[in-house]
C-alpha cells in the first residue's frame, strides 16, 4: 500500500497500515491536500480549506500513534465537513455571506467527536446557502460540480461533502439531511450516504435548517466506513433536545450477517409516478441481486406518501422561516433570491397549518410504521434521476415535465419526514456513465440491520469501487 | 376542516406588512407564486382527520439509558 494512491482508499483500508506505523498519517494528509490541489478548481467542493490546520493535527498523530496512544480506526484520517458545522476558531459560512465571518468559539458536537477519536477536519465543505436547496448550486461561492460529468450536480445541500468523497479530495465527510441532503448527493456522486434515525446523532452546533427534521448523516466510500463513522458520532447529548438515550453499540458487529431471509418491501404507486427509467431498470437489477443473496422482495401498499411530503414541507419550510426570520427581514438582498423566497415564505404559514401538519406527519408516521411491520426494511431507488445539468430546472421524464427539485428530493423526503434511518448506496450507471443510488428504509433504530444488508449488497457488487475520472 | 380559501394577492400583501417586509412591490410579485404554492400544500393536508393526535418528532428508543 505505501505506494499506491492513498486517497483511494477507504479509512477501514488505511486505518490498520496507520496503527502498524506502515503509513505515517502525515503522509495520508498531503496524499489528499495534493488531491484537493489538483481537482478543486474543477469541483469547487470547498468553502475553506484547512492545509496547515490538517498537517499541524497530522504530526500530533503520529507523535500518539508513535508513543503507543492509538485511539481508533479514524486517528490521523482527515474528514471533511459541510461548512454549517461550527469548528472553534474556524468560520463557518453555512453556504451564506449572511453573518459575515463567523468564526465559532466552541466545536460542534461533531467537530468534537472527530476529534477525541484522533482524526481532523481538512475543509469545510460547499453546500447551498443555509441547506436550503436539494442542488448544489450557490449564488456565492459558486456551483460544486459532480466528479462524473462536471457539466452536471453533485447534489444538495451536502453538495461538498458528494463531490470530495467521490473524488478522493477526502475519505469521508460529514453532512446533513432534511429532506434528502446526505442520501441525494451521495446517490448522484456514487458513493455511501447514511441518515440515521431522528436523534441518534447530536445536532449541537449545527446551523439549523428546521429543528424537528435536521438529521446528521454520514458521506462514505463503503457501508463498512459508514458504520464505523456512526460509531464515532453516534451518543447522547444533553445540549440537543431531540438526542436520544441510547446505549452506545458497535454498528459495525453485524456487517457480514448477510440477507438470508430478510424481506424487503418495494413501496407501489408513489415511488414510480415519477421515475426515470434507466434508473428504475438499475434499481430492479439491483433487487434481482439481492434476491440471489437470499432476500425476498414483496410489494408493499405506502398510503399518502405524497401527504407526508406536503406536511414536511410546510413544517421545514415554516421551522426555517422562524430561525432566518431576522436574517431574511434585516438582510434578504445579501441572500440568493431563490433561497430568500423559500425562506420568507415560511413566515406567511398560520400556526394552524404549521400544527395541522405536525399532525399530519404524526399520523401517518403511525401509518407508516404499521405498514413496516410487515417487512424488514425497505427499498427504493434513491432518486427518480441522475445527476442533472448544473442549471437545469426542469427534466422531461417519461413525458412528464418536473422541476429538478421535486425529481431529486420526493423520495427521501417522505423519509426525512418521518425520521426513519435510511442509507443511499451505488447501484449501477446509466448510459451516460452516471451513478444510480439504491436506497434502503428502517425501522428506528435499526441501522446495525439496514448497515447489514447495505453491506451484502455492496460487497455483491462493484458499484462503490469504481472512481471518477476528473 | 372547512375549505381553506385561495390566497388573493391583496391578503398576501396585508400579511407581508403584518410580518414587517419591506413593501418592496417588485420582490414581493416574485415571492407571491412562492407562498401561493405554500398554500397549496397546506391545503392538501386540510382534508387529513387529525383529531386526537399530538405531534412529536422524535421516537424513544426501547432500551434507553436512564438520565443520570
Amino acid at each position: 500500500m505505501p505506494n499506491e494512491d492513498l486517497t483511494q482508499f477507504s479509512v477501514s483500508q488505511l486505518a490498520p497500515h496507520i496503527q502498524r506505523g506502515d503509513i505515517s498519517p502525515i503522509e495520508v494528509a498531503e496524499a489528499f491536500i495534493r488531491c484537493i490541489d489538483a481537482l478543486e478548481p474543477r469541483l469547487n467542493a470547498f468553502i475553506t480549506r484547512l492545509d496547515e490546520y490538517a498537517l499541524q493535527a497530522a504530526r500530533e498523530a503520529e507523535e500518539e500513534i508513535l508513543n503507543g496512544d492509538y485511539r481508533g480506526p479514524f486517528h490521523g484520517i482527515p474528514v471533511g465537513l459541510k461548512d454549517l458545522f461550527w469548528t472553534k476558531d474556524i468560520r463557518t459560512t453555512s453556504g451564506s455571506l449572511i453573518d459575515g465571518v463567523f468564526v465559532p468559539t466552541e466545536d460542534s458536537a461533531v467537530a468534537s467527536r472527530i476529534k477525541a477519536a484522533g482524526a481532523y477536519c481538512i475543509g469545510k465543505l460547499h453546500m447551498p446557502e443555509f441547506a436550503f436547496d436539494g442542488t448544489s448550486l450557490n449564488r456565492h461561492y459558486g456551483p460544486a460540480r459532480n466528479p462524473w460529468d462536471l457539466t452536471r450536480m453533485a447534489g444538495g445541500s451536502s453538495s461538498g461533502p458528494g463531490a470530495a468523497v467521490a473524488s478522493g479530495q477526502v475519505p469521508i465527510a460529514i453532512g446533513t439531511d432534511t429532506g434528502g441532503s446526505v442520501r441525494v448527493p451521495a446517490a448522484l456522486c456514487g458513493i455511501t450516504g447514511l441518515k440515521p434515525t431522528f436523534g441518534l446523532i447530536s445536532r449541537y452546533g449545527v446551523t439549523q435548517l428546521s429543528w424537528s427534521m435536521d438529521h446528521v448523516g454520514t458521506m462514505t466510500r463503503t457501508v463498512r466506513d459508514a458504520a464505523l463513522t456512526l460509531n464515532m458520532l453516534a451518543g447522547y447529548d444533553s445540549r440537543d433536545p431531540d438526542s436520544v438515550r441510547i446505549p452506545p453499540q458497535d454498528y459495525s458487529w453485524e456487517l457480514e450477517r448477510g440477507v438470508q431471509g430478510m424481506r424487503i418491501g418495494v413501496p407501489k404507486d408513489f415511488i414510480w409516478e415519477v421515475m426515470d427509467s434507466e434508473v428504475e431498470q438499475a434499481f430492479r437489477a439491483a433487487m434481482i441481486q439481492m434476491e440471489s443473496l437470499g432476500s425476498r422482495t414483496q410489494e408493499t401498499f405506502m398510503p399518502e406518501l405524497g401527504l407526508i411530503n406536503a406536511a414536511g414541507s410546510v413544517v421545514q419550510t415554516s421551522e426555517a422561516g422562524i430561525i432566518h426570520r431576522s436574517r431574511v427581514l434585516g438582510q434578504g438582498k445579501h441572500f440568493d433570491p431563490v433561497i430568500r423566497r423559500r425562506v420568507e415564505s415560511g413566515l406567511f404559514v398560520p400556526a394552524e397549518a404549521y400544527l395541522h401538519a405536525q399532525q399530519v406527519r404524526a399520523k401517518l408516521r403511525g401509518v407508516l410504521l404499521e405498514t413496516l411491520e410487515d417487512v424488514d426494511l425497505l427499498a427504493t431507488p434513491t432518486t427518480a434521476i441522475a445527476a442533472p445539468e448544473i442549471e437545469e430546472e426542469r427534466v422531461v421524464i417519461q413525458g412528464q415535465d418536473v422541476p429538478i427539485r421535486e425529481a431529486l428530493l420526493r423520495i427521501t423526503r417522505v423519509f426525512s419526514t418521518v425520521g426513519l434511518p435510511a442509507i443511499s448506496v451505488p447501484c449501477g450507471f446509466t448510459k451516460g456513465g452516471l451513478p444510480v443510488g439504491l436506497q434502503l428504509v428502517g425501522k428506528p433504530f435499526s441501522e446495525s440491520l439496514l448497515l447489514r444488508v447495505a453491506q451484502a449488497y455492496q460487497e455483491s457488487t462493484d458499484w462503490h469501487l469504481r472512481h471518477p475520472e476528473v | 376542516m372547512s375549505e381553506r380559501p385561495d390566497l388573493t394577492y391583496e391578503v398576501f400583501m396585508t400579511l407581508a406588512q403584518q410580518q414587517g417586509f419591506e413593501m418592496d412591490t417588485m420582490h414581493l410579485k416574485e415571492l407571491f407564486p412562492e407562498v401561493q404554492a405554500m398554500f397549496q400544500r397546506m391545503k392538501l393536508l386540510d382534508h387529513v382527520d387529525t383529531a386526537g393526535i399530538q405531534p412529536g418528532s422524535g421516537f424513544i428508543p426501547t432500551d434507553t439509558i436512564t438520565p443520570e
